[in-house]
């Protein structure tokens, strides 16, 4: 992993809450000196905002969700056991 | 451990467990496939009480089969075809997911699978299809309800953000399906596409990185990292 790839990850994880103790302490303190990794977060909150409102991306044909249906005898919920 | 699962497909009855799956025969007279399927569900009901299960509903996990299919295809035909095909196998296997597992993963990873065994069996590239998905954007009944100014801005912003999508790579393409639009956690993608852990990472940060060059592109980046390197 190169080094702009490793503050990318560092920064996406950080707004996944997965960065966590020193790691975490160490990233805030490295946010508070760069502003090129300020700057990098906040584009990559607003793309997560935009990425969110467009949800879901596509929506599967009605056609399609009649036929899983049929499929599923009507019934799409199947039962798991343990 | 014994794991059924039972299911009706076209009017006819399977039961399915991890040694294979049996069918009421079309030769059984009505009298006799009552019976049988009376045995079979009695069987299903003891199993049921002797252990607890849970159910999962496809239906809910469409829109996201869908997406990730266009997204390795590139063709709603292909997409649709996936879609159905993954369901299928899924119905048929339903037995061999644990409990505590990711029905959502387990769904994607047929998907995938399917969708490298046809290029495999087509030893070509796939063929890349403009999309023409006009009635494919979601919610599109639900936005009439909306007021009519935000439902423009979302419906441009919607198609922004697809037209940007479509420009990726594969790679890139599915990587961001599965962890911005399904929520998959990096261990269920890296189990998905059967990759380390680092990659996952790496590889979607580099997927958000280019589409963040392509939706916001006259935005100004300062370097990465310019601090530590110093």
């Amino acid at each position: 992993m190169s080094f702009y790839d490793k503050y990318r990850v560092k920064t996406l994880r950080y707004l996944d809450n997965d960065l966590h103790g020193e790691e975490l302490d160490a990233f805030r303190n490295h946010l508070e000196t760069c502003g090129g990794c300020r700057a990098s977060l906040e584009a990559e909150l607003a793309l997560s905002l935009l990425l969110r409102r467009s949800r879901p991306l596509y929506s599967a044909p009605d056609w399609l969700r009649s036929r899983v249906s049929a499929l599923s005898g009507g019934d799409s919920r199947h039962k798991v056991a343990e | 451990m014994m794991r059924k699962c039972s299911f009706a497909v076209a009017a006819r009855k399977y039961i399915v467990t991890p040694w294979g799956t049996s069918l009421a025969s079309s030769r059984m007279s009505p009298v006799e496939q009552q019976s049988w399927l009376l045995r079979e569900e009695s069987m299903s009901l003891g199993s049921k009480q002797e252990h607890p299960q849970f159910t999962i509903d496809l239906s809910e996990y469409l829109d996201g089969l869908y997406s990730y299919a266009l997204a390795l295809s590139r063709n709603r035909a292909e997409a649709e075809d996936l879609v159905q095909e993954t369901c299928l196998r899924a119905i048929r296997a339903m037995g061999s997911l644990r409990a505590e597992s990711s029905a959502k993963s387990w769904l994607f990873t047929i998907l995938r699978n399917i969708w490298f065994n046809q290029l495999r069996q087509r030893r070509t590239a796939p063929e890349i299809v403009e999309l023409d998905l006009d009635g494919t954007g979601p919610n599109q009944a639900a936005d009439s309800a909306k007021d009519p100014h935000a439902t423009y801005v979302s419906n441009i912003e919607q198609e922004q953000v697809r037209t940007a999508i479509k420009q990726l790579s594969q790679e890139s393409r599915e990587i961001i399906v599965l962890r911005e639009y399904e929520g998959l956690s990096y261990q269920e993608i890296a189990k998905v596409l059967r990759c380390p852990l680092g990659t996952v990472m790496s590889r979607l940060a580099r997927a958000r990185r280019k589409l963040r060059d392509l939706l916001f592109l006259n935005t100004v980046r300062a370097p990465i990292g310019e601090e530590s390197q110093k």
